[in-house]
């Protein structure tokens, strides 16, 4: 092959080559002709279908505002008549029925109440779903709001017979600012969680804290631990979402709209806080939240430690939190405690030495003859006892005022309550003063409730009827006023004793009622009823010059309260046992 | 047929007999597209068959054996070139993927690509049957892609042809793949 040859083959490559690529070319231009317009196409389509998604998402938000708004009023709505049906049947159930018409009146109480708070829950997570939460910022005692709240539902628990052990770290200060109600609120929803859900044990509440951004806030843990049915892994991560019970059965068996966790965890959130949750099937759940609450002072407030001298001390119990915070309390106060269970001890031989012994004896494990026997072992003894007793037991206050050297502690146990106690059992035996305290002897001259003439401000019918009936019924003499405009006109023309006052009222509200009162009035206690149960409507009230606030519906022994507070102890015609007496 | 087809095919025969014989042999074939492929063009395929009838007269080799062997070069230049098609445990889940995903994306990127269809069948867990149908007789360059698949594996697997013709629908071949036996090669 020669060179002309191979140069000949080699320009048909070339050739061959270029035209290959001037096909590359063509083809190029061609392919991205068709993309661009595919292109075109492609963002027309994604233009379309993004306008259409925005439509169907509005549409669904509206529908689901429109939903939660209807759910709101209707909520509202039903309230109204439900206040009337209650208020009717408490002042059914003080008139003289038959025992089979009593029962029948108190199933139909017990399934108003349960559907007043059903809407209730229903309101209050519209609330928090809406954002419309508004949070107080107001001192209060964080240890008093825990004791108060679990000694509120320690009836519930010692009924099921469940202990309710407390344990508040002494590094909690004594005052914070937040908001004590929202508080409340979580605590009742996760402690009656978990009573109702655990039939055997205990329900343990736990607080401890620390101070965080320079002594500015105080951060608190609280954790609710019991020994319940608990929540299988499946079920726990959706406990938090509204509506949804870990199982569907639970719907059935235990009641409720499976709001209540959503509400306290939305609260706990509202409040710099987070809540979470551990659980075992079978074994038990433990909720636990945070809080930030604010320092009301510049400072970090120090809790001077307290210490207790008390000569050798024993604890007698069951094994369990109740006995183990006894005994870490006792410790931090540097008080040398034993335990013991029961089951090793023998009254005779306990009470018997003559050196001085301090008791603390958990009631559980010793029966009414027991305690007969240790009171009268005590009498002549070197040794004080301290009974510590279900809310429920009956005749505490007659062993206390017959023996000073056994003392009655209710449960659940105020750490300053065992304190004191303990101090003056141990200082002085003959000091008769109980750890209870006793309610002052009844003034001879009380003035009669007839003598008062109260001011009802009412626009709603139903409600003037009822409100009627109650004061009707304590003994009360008392006017109506449809509206606010006619309520500041008859307090005007005549000095009543007090006025409750309606907050919405067609004319003229309850709060502007109340502003222009005060005007030419300071005196007259005003006393709000309302259906709103909101703090933000309490501070209200009370900012406007109102004395005392009452919720709907109205319950005559509310109001009986709040009537006496302001005006003082009369002698109603109802009798404060039938007050009392649950339903 | 895709224009690579025939770019691979033009580079192979140029590495053996040199680009001057090349030319010449693509004078000889006479082609309508004048031997300029581009490869995201289409050509017709009895250019390629053209082709390799001229290079078989040339080397006097079969022109069977000159598909398969230009099958497995083809295959070495798919691994380079299409790394993710090859991301299989082995070759039975490579030759399972085929008409699946494989050729699915090759339609996308080519609508008008007339690909073969293979159809597996799982004999047992180490044999599989493998048919290869087409309008083109190239079944012998299948059964050099899979030799060459099976290699890039590393596995031991055997191929034997079953059956192959025409039919109905054209051309068809029943291949058999073994596991467990060491590559051969044809």
């Amino acid at each position: 092959m020669n060179d002309s040859e191979i140069v000949a083959a080699l320009r048909k490559k070339l050739s061959r080559l270029e035209k290959s690529r001037i096909e590359a070319e063509h083809l190029l231009e061609e392919k991205s002709e068709q993309l661009f317009k595919l292109n075109q196409d492609l963002e027309q389509l994604v233009e379309e279908r993004t306008k259409q998604l925005a439509i169907e998402r509005d549409k669904a938000i509206a529908a689901s505002k429109a939903k939660d708004q209807f759910l709101a009023n209707m909520s509202h709505e039903i309230r109204t008549p439900l206040n009337g049906i209650i208020g009717y049947l408490d002042l059914l159930s003080l008139s003289n029925l038959t025992e089979s018409q009593k029962r029948q009146v108190d199933v139909t109480q017990k399934s108003s109440d349960l559907l007043l708070e059903l809407i209730n829950d229903i309101l209050e997570f519209s609330k928090v779903e809406a954002g419309e939460v508004t949070l107080e910022n107001q001192p209060f005692c964080l240890r008093q709001c825990i004791e108060d709240t679990v000694e509120s539902m320690a009836y519930l628990a010692y009924q099921k017979n469940l202990e309710l052990p407390v344990f508040i770290s002494e590094t909690i200060p004594n005052e914070l600012l937040g908001d004590e109600g929202k508080l409340r609120q979580i605590l009742i929803n996760l402690i009656g969680n978990a009573i109702k859900f655990t039939d055997a044990g205990e329900v343990s509440i736990n607080a401890s804290g620390c101070w965080i951004n320079n002594n500015s806030q105080f951060k608190v843990v609280i954790s609710i631990n019991d020994t319940g049915i608990g929540i299988d892994p499946k079920s726990l991560k959706k406990i938090f979402h509204p509506f949804v019970q870990s199982d569907l059965t639970d719907t059935r068996k235990f009641g409720g709209t499976g709001l209540g966790l959503s509400i306290s965890k939305g609260l706990v959130e509202k409040m710099g806080g987070r809540m979470s949750t551990q659980s075992q099937l079978g074994l038990g759940s433990k909720f636990t939240f945070s809080l930030v609450l604010n320092n009301p002072s510049t400072k970090t407030q120090r809790i001077p430690p307290k210490s207790l001298h008390l000569p050798e001390t024993t604890i007698i119990g069951i094994a369990g939190t109740f006995f183990d915070n006894l005994d870490h309390r006792l410790q931090s106060w540097g008080v040398n405690v034993q335990k013991r269970e029961f089951t090793d001890i023998n009254l005779d031989q306990l009470y018997s030495s003559k050196n001085k012994e301090v008791f603390l004896i958990d009631s559980r494990t010793i029966d009414d003859e027991e305690i007969k026997k240790i009171y009268q072992l005590s009498q002549n003894s070197s040794k004080k006892t301290v009974l510590l007793c279900p809310p429920s037991f009956q005749d505490a206050m007659s062993f206390n005022n017959q023996n000073s050297s056994v003392k009655i502690i209710f449960k659940p146990v105020r750490s300053n309550i065992l304190f004191e106690t303990l101090s003056q059992l141990c200082l002085d035996s003959t000091t008769k003063k109980a750890s209870q305290v006793q309610p002052p002897p009844p003034s001879s001259h009380q003035p009669s409730c007839n003598d008062f003439c109260i001011l009802l401000a009412e626009d709603h019918p139903i409600n003037q009827k009822l409100g009627i009936a109650m004061l009707t019924h304590l003994g009360f003499q008392f006017e109506l006023a449809h509206n606010g405009a006619e309520a500041v006109e008859m307090a005007r023309q005549k000095k009543y004793s007090a006025i409750l006052m309606d907050f919405q009222m067609p004319k003229m509200d309850g709060l502007s009622a109340t502003k222009k009162i005060r005007q030419f009035d300071n005196e007259i206690p005003i006393i709000a009823m309302t259906a709103n149960a909101f703090s933000d409507v309490r501070d209200k009230c009370m900012a406007i010059g109102m004395n005392d606030y009452i919720t709907k519906p109205l319950k005559i022994e509310d109001l009986s309260k709040s009537l006496k507070k302001q005006l003082g102890d009369c002698n109603d015609s109802i009798q404060s046992e039938e007050l009392r007496s649950p339903k | 047929m895709k224009g690579i087809v025939f770019n691979e095919l033009i580079q192979l025969i140029e590495s053996i007999i040199g680009e001057v014989q090349t030319e010449h042999l693509l004078e000889d074939a006479d082609l309508n597209s004048g031997g300029s492929y581009t490869s995201v063009g289409t050509y017709d395929h009895k250019e390629a068959l053209s082709i390799v009838q001229k290079f078989s007269k040339l080397t006097q080799s079969n022109t069977d054996q000159l598909l398969i062997s230009f099958g497995r070069h083809l295959g070495k230049v798919f691994v380079v070139k299409y790394p993710d098609f090859y991301k299989h445990k082995n070759v039975f889940f490579f030759l399972q993927s085929l008409d699946s995903y494989i050729h699915v994306s090759v339609k996308k990127l080519y609508p008008d690509a007339e690909l073969p269809s293979f159809n597996f069948e799982m004999i047992n867990d180490k044999e599989m049957l493998l048919t290869y149908q087409s309008v083109r007789p190239f079944a012998p360059l299948a059964q050099g892609l899979i030799l060459e698949t099976i290699s890039y594996f590393g596995q031991k697997e055997s191929l034997t042809i079953l059956n192959s013709g025409k039919n109905e629908n054209g051309h068809f071949a029943l291949f058999k793949i073994t596991q467990g036996c060491e590559v051969q090669d044809e």
